[in-house]
C-alpha cells in the first residue's frame, strides 16, 4: 500500500464525476477546452422565439372566445423553453390629491422627488415558476427572479404609464336594439362631452405568467428576454362603459342622512378591437449572463510535456452558464441586460472566489452587445 | 390586503380583471356553423418526447380534431423519488395537473381530475418494483381549445390526451407499466382500457343520461384501439 | 438472445412495447433426444401476469418497459445457492423462489431456468453506473455512491448519489460484484440530471445511514467516525438493507469501500487523494487528514 501521490485513484465514468464531484468534471472538461455542454467558452446557446400562438391575438387562435391572454412568447433557448403568457386587468386610477396646506404632504413631496420620475414608468406584475416536479410554495430563486423582473422593467422605461391609460369608449344600446360601441378618438367633437363629463380614470394591468420548462441553468435572463419578446406582443383590448351605466348616481338615505353613491360598473373589453400596446422601443434590451471560473492546475489532465511551457490563461470567461456542474462551480458571475448599442439596463456582477477584471468586463459587454443583436433580430 | 401572499408579486389588489363582453351573436353563429361543418373533420395526433430534460420521461401531446379542437398536453415524470416517513414496501404515484397558460378549471374539478388519473396509473404503474419512492407525474396542459365552451366537455375532452401522455411520458422515463394505457370518450363519459380493451382501468362519466352502459364501453373501446394504435406506432 | 438456438426462443419477440406478451412461464424444447423443461424467470422490465387464453388461466410474462428483450441462463447451482456473500451474482437470487427438487431428481426431464429481462438500449446500455435509480433503486447488496451529509458519534448519515450496477446482466462481472468500476469507456452521455433531482436541500435524494460498527471489517468497536468520514466526502457503499421508511443502511466494511472523493479542512481546502487506507493527503499542501479510504485500485 505505498502508492505515490500523484496517482487518481478510481476511474468513474463522465455522467458520474459530473454528479458526485462537479467542480472536478468542469476542470477536466475545461482543460479539453470544452464545456459539460460542449459548446465553446464563449458559444451562446441558440435561440429561438415566437409567440407559441398562445394569445387570443395570435394569427391562428382557436379559441378567441375563451382564451383571455392578450400577449404571448414561447422562448427556446438549448432544451430550455420559456412560455409567457400575458393577461391585463383594469384598475380605477386614483386621482392625486392636491391637499398643499398640508405640512407632512409637502415634505413627502420633497422626498419623492426621486421616485416621481419612476411615476412615468410602469411595469408588469410577473410570476415566475420554474417546473421542477414539485407542488407547494414558490422557490427562493422563483421570488428574486419574478421581484428582479418587476423591478428591472420599471426601471428601465421601457413601459411607460401613459401606454396604459384606457381610452374609454360607451356603449349604446338604440331604440332598435342593436349595439354600438363608440371610443372617444372616433368621437365627433359634439359628442366628446359625454366623456369629459365623465372625470374618472382607468388604466390597464399587465399580469405575466412565466413557466420555465427543463431549466439547466440561470433563468434570470431567459424570462427578461421572454417577457420583452412577450410584451412586444401585447394587444389592448379597447373598453368601453354601457351607456346606461355611464353615469349612474343613486340617492339612498341612510339613519336621516341622504347621499348618493356612485355605481362601481364594470369596464367591459371589446372582443373585436384592439390596440398594439407601445413600448419604449428605444429602450428595449436583452439579457445574457456570464461566468468566470479560475482554472484548478490540478485538476487538469495530464499533457504532453512540450506543451506544458505554454502560458495558460488562469481563469476563463464561459457565456450562457449552463449545466449543474457550471452552475454549482462558478460562483463570480455576471448578468448583463443591455440593447445592441451598449445601453444598459441592468447589469448585476457577483465577485466569487474567482477574480473579475475590467477585461473580462470589457468581453462580456462586447459579447452581450452582440447577443442582444442576435436576439433582437429574432423576435 | 391582510392575507395577501407575499411570496408572489400579485398586482394592486383593486384591479379587476379584462371581462370581454359577450361576443356579438353573427359571430358565434359562424363559429357554430364551423364547429358543425368540421365535426368529420380529421383527427390527428402529434407525440414527442424526451421534452423536458430535468425528468426523468416526459412527453408532448397535440391533439387535434379537425380544425377547431386542439388540446396540447406536456406531462413529465419525476422519479422514483424517496418518500419520507414510515416504511412503503410499494411506490405511491401522485399525480398533479395544471393549466400553463389558461385557468379554467377551478381547483375542486382539477382534484376531481388528479384523483381520477392517479386511480388509473395506480392500477397498470408495477408499484412493487419501487419501494419506499413516490412517482410524481405533471401534466400540464399548455392549451386547450373547444368550440363547445361548457365546463363537463371540457374535462372530458382532454382526459384521454391527459392518458395518452402519461402513459407515453411512463414509456419515456422507464417506469415499468404493465401495459399502455389509453382512452376513449363518448359524450360526456370517459373509458381508460389496458390490454386491446378487456380491461377498464377507469370510467369518468358527468353524463346523468347514461342508459346502456355496455353500448358506451364498446363505443369508447372502439376510440380507445384507435389512440392505442397511433402510441403503438410511435413507439415501434 | 441469439446464443440460444432452442426452439422456444424462436418466437421471441426482439423489441418490445410495455403490455407485449414476450412467454409463457414454462415451455418444452424437444429438439434434441432428450426433453428439456424451461422455466423463464422475470428480470428487470418484465412481469408475470395471469391470463385466460381458451378457457385456460397461463401465466405469461409480459414486458413492462420499452426495450430489447434479453435472455440470459441461470445456472441450476446459482439458483440453490444461498451463500451471497461472493456471489457473481448476488442480484439474480431475490428473484426467485428455489425451484425445489425437480431439478435434481434424476429423471429424463432436464430443467433449465432462463431469465428475461427488457432493457433499454439507447439508456443502460454500456453504463456501468445508472445515475438515474428508474428501474435501479437501491437493493440489497449494490454498491451506491453518496456523498457524506451528517456525522455523529454513533452513524453518519448520507445521500445515495448513483447506485453502482448496472441493470444488464451482461456486465455482471463488473458492476455487481464490486470489483470496481474501471470503465474503459463509460456512458452515452445521455444522462438527464438536474440541480433539481440532485439538491439535497429539495429532499430530492435517498438516504442512508452507516453504523459506526459498519465502517471497516476489524476492530469494529473502536471505530472513531471522526476519523473515518467527514461531510463532504463522496464514499463508496455497499447496501445492507432497504432499513426504515427514510434511510437505507449501507456498510464500507470492505477493502474497496470508503472515501473515494474528499476535500481538506471539512470541504473548505483542497481535492485530497488516499496514499494508505487510513490516510488522505493534498498533494498541493501537503495536508494529511484520517479517512477510512476505499482501496484505489
Amino acid at each position: 500500500m505505498t502508492e505515490s501521490i500523484d496517482i487518481h485513484p478510481i476511474v468513474f465514468p463522465p455522467e458520474v464525476l459530473a454528479r458526485i464531484s462537479p467542480d472536478i468534471s468542469l476542470q477536466r472538461h475545461l482543460s479539453l477546452e470544452t464545456r459539460p455542454c460542449s459548446r465553446g467558452f464563449e458559444e451562446f446557446r441558440d435561440v429561438a422565439i415566437n409567440d407559441g400562438n398562445i394569445s387570443r391575438y395570435s394569427t391562428n387562435c382557436q379559441n378567441a372566445t375563451t382564451n383571455n391572454i392578450i400577449g404571448s412568447s414561447l422562448l427556446r433557448s438549448g432544451k430550455t423553453f420559456v412560455i409567457t403568457s400575458i393577461t391585463g386587468g383594469i384598475i380605477e386610477e386614483t386621482l392625486p390629491a392636491n391637499n398643499t396646506e398640508d405640512v407632512g404632504e409637502e415634505e413627502l413631496m420633497k422626498l419623492s422627488e426621486d421616485t416621481d420620475r419612476l411615476c412615468e414608468n410602469s411595469t408588469i406584475y410577473p410570476v415566475v415558476e420554474v417546473q421542477r416536479g414539485r407542488v407547494g410554495g414558490p422557490t427562493d430563486e422563483e421570488m428574486i427572479t419574478s421581484e428582479k423582473l418587476y423591478k428591472t422593467l420599471l426601471h428601465s422605461g421601457i413601459l411607460k404609464k401613459t401606454a396604459l391609460a384606457v381610452s374609454c369608449g360607451i356603449r349604446r344600446t338604440e331604440e332598435d336594439g342593436s349595439v354600438t360601441t363608440i371610443y372617444s378618438d372616433e368621437l365627433l367633437d359634439e359628442e366628446k362631452k359625454i366623456n369629459e363629463a365623465n372625470n374618472r380614470k382607468w388604466s390597464y394591468v399587465l399580469y405575466a405568467k412565466i413557466q420555465v420548462f427543463s431549466r439547466n441553468g440561470p433563468i434570470y435572463d431567459l424570462c427578461w428576454n421572454s417577457l420583452i419578446s412577450a410584451l412586444k406582443t401585447v394587444q389592448l383590448p379597447r373598453a368601453f362603459l354601457d351607456e346606461r351605466a355611464a353615469d349612474l348616481k343613486i340617492a339612498i338615505r341612510t339613519r336621516g342622512r341622504s347621499m348618493t353613491i356612485r355605481e362601481t360598473y364594470d369596464i367591459l373589453c371589446d372582443p373585436h378591437k384592439s390596440l398594439p400596446l407601445k413600448l419604449n422601443e428605444g429602450e428595449l434590451c436583452y439579457g445574457s449572463n456570464y461566468g468566470i471560473i479560475d482554472i484548478e492546475p490540478l485538476a487538469q489532465l495530464a499533457k504532453n510535456d512540450d506543451e506544458m511551457d505554454v502560458d495558460k490563461p488562469t481563469s476563463v470567461l464561459l457565456a450562457d452558464i449552463e449545466t449543474e456542474a457550471e452552475e454549482s462551480s462558478i460562483l463570480s458571475t455576471l448578468s448583463l441586460t443591455t440593447n445592441k448599442n451598449g445601453q444598459f439596463k441592468a447589469a448585476t456582477i457577483i465577485g466569487g472566489d474567482s477574480k473579475i477584471t475590467p477585461e473580462m468586463i470589457k468581453r462580456c459587454i462586447f459579447l452581450s452587445k452582440q447577443r442582444s443583436k442576435d436576439i433582437e433580430s429574432k423576435v | 390586503m391582510s392575507v395577501q401572499d407575499r411570496r408572489r408579486i400579485l398586482g394592486p389588489a383593486e384591479a379587476k380583471p379584462l371581462q370581454f363582453a359577450a361576443i356579438t351573436p353573427v359571430r358565434t353563429v359562424e363559429n357554430r356553423d364551423d364547429g358543425n361543418g368540421n365535426k368529420s373533420g380529421k383527427e390527428s395526433v402529434f407525440i414527442s418526447t424526451d421534452l423536458v430534460t430535468n425528468a426523468n420521461g416526459s412527453s408532448y401531446l397535440e391533439y387535434m380534431d379537425g380544425t377547431s379542437d386542439q388540446v396540447l398536453v406536456m406531462s413529465s415524470v419525476f422519479g422514483p423519488r424517496p418518500l419520507r416517513g414510515s416504511f412503503q414496501s410499494k411506490a405511491s404515484v401522485s399525480i398533479q395537473f395544471k393549466e400553463v397558460t389558461l385557468e379554467h378549471l377551478n381547483t375542486g374539478e382539477i382534484k376531481e381530475i388528479c384523483t381520477f388519473l392517479t386511480n388509473v396509473f395506480n392500477a397498470v404503474i408495477n408499484v412493487e418494483k419501487y419501494p419506499k419512492s413516490g412517482i410524481d407525474i405533471f401534466i400540464d396542459l399548455i392549451q386547450h381549445s373547444n368550440s363547445n365552451p361548457t365546463e363537463e366537455a371540457n374535462i372530458v375532452n382532454i382526459l384521454p390526451t391527459c392518458i395518452n401522455s402519461i402513459t407515453m411520458a411512463l414509456v419515456d422515463a422507464g417506469i415499468e407499466i404493465i401495459d399502455l394505457v389509453s382512452a376513449g370518450s363518448k359524450d360526456n363519459s370517459v373509458v381508460a382500457f389496458i390490454r386491446n380493451g378487456h380491461e377498464i382501468v377507469g370510467i369518468w362519466s358527468d353524463d346523468d343520461n347514461v342508459t346502456d352502459i355496455s353500448k358506451l364501453i364498446e363505443e369508447c373501446k372502439a376510440k380507445y384501439l384507435v389512440n392505442k394504435q397511433t402510441l403503438v406506432q410511435y413507439l415501434k | 438472445m441469439h446464443r440460444y438456438k432452442m426452439k422456444p426462443f424462436k418466437n421471441f419477440p426482439q423489441t418490445v412495447i410495455p403490455g407485449d406478451l414476450i412467454c409463457p412461464i414454462f415451455d418444452v424444447d424437444d429438439d434434441n433426444k432428450q426433453e428439456v423443461v424451461i422455466r423463464f424467470l422475470t428480470g428487470t422490465g418484465c412481469k408475470q401476469e395471469n391470463f385466460r387464453v381458451n378457457g385456460k388461466n397461463v401465466d405469461i410474462i409480459v414486458a413492462t418497459l420499452k426495450g430489447s428483450v434479453s435472455v440470459e441462463e441461470v445456472p441450476a447451482d446459482i439458483i440453490e445457492d444461498d451463500d451471497q456473500e461472493d456471489s457473481e451474482n448476488t442480484t439474480f437470487v431475490e428473484s426467485h423462489e428455489t425451484t425445489g427438487g425437480d431439478a435434481s431428481s434424476g429423471n429424463s426431464r432436464v430443467i433449465k431456468s432462463f431469465k428475461v429481462s427488457v432493457s433499454n438500449p439507447s439508456k443502460f446500455a454500456s453504463k456501468y453506473v445508472d445515475d438515474q435509480f428508474v428501474n435501479n433503486l437501491p437493493q440489497e447488496g449494490d454498491i451506491v455512491l453518496a456523498r457524506v451529509t451528517r456525522i455523529s458519534l454513533q452513524r453518519i448519515t448520507v445521500e445515495i448519489l448513483a447506485v453502482e450496477n448496472s441493470p444488464l446482466p451482461i456486465d455482471s462481472g463488473v458492476g455487481s460484484n464490486g470489483t470496481g468500476i474501471i470503465a474503459a469507456a463509460g456512458g452515452s452521455g445521455a444522462s438527464t440530471f438536474s440541480v433539481s433531482q440532485v439538491s439535497a436541500d429539495l429532499g430530492e435524494t435517498f438516504r442512508g445511514i452507516i453504523r459506526s460498527q459498519d465502517v471497516r471489517a476489524t476492530d469494529r468497536d473502536r471505530v472513531k467516525v471522526m476519523e473515518s468520514f467527514k461531510p463532504g466526502d463522496i464514499i463508496r457503499a455497499q447496501v445492507l438493507s432497504l432499513g426504515d421508511g427514510t434511510h437505507y443502511y449501507l456498510t464500507t466494511a470492505r477493502n474497496d469501500l470508503g472515501v473515494v472523493f474528499a476535500k481538506s479542512s471539512n470541504g473548505a481546502g483542497e481535492q485530497m487523494y488516499a496514499i494508505d487506507w487510513q490516510t488522505m493527503i493534498s498533494p498541493k499542501t501537503g495536508v494529511a487528514e484520517k479517512r477510512k479510504c476505499a482501496k484505489p485500485f
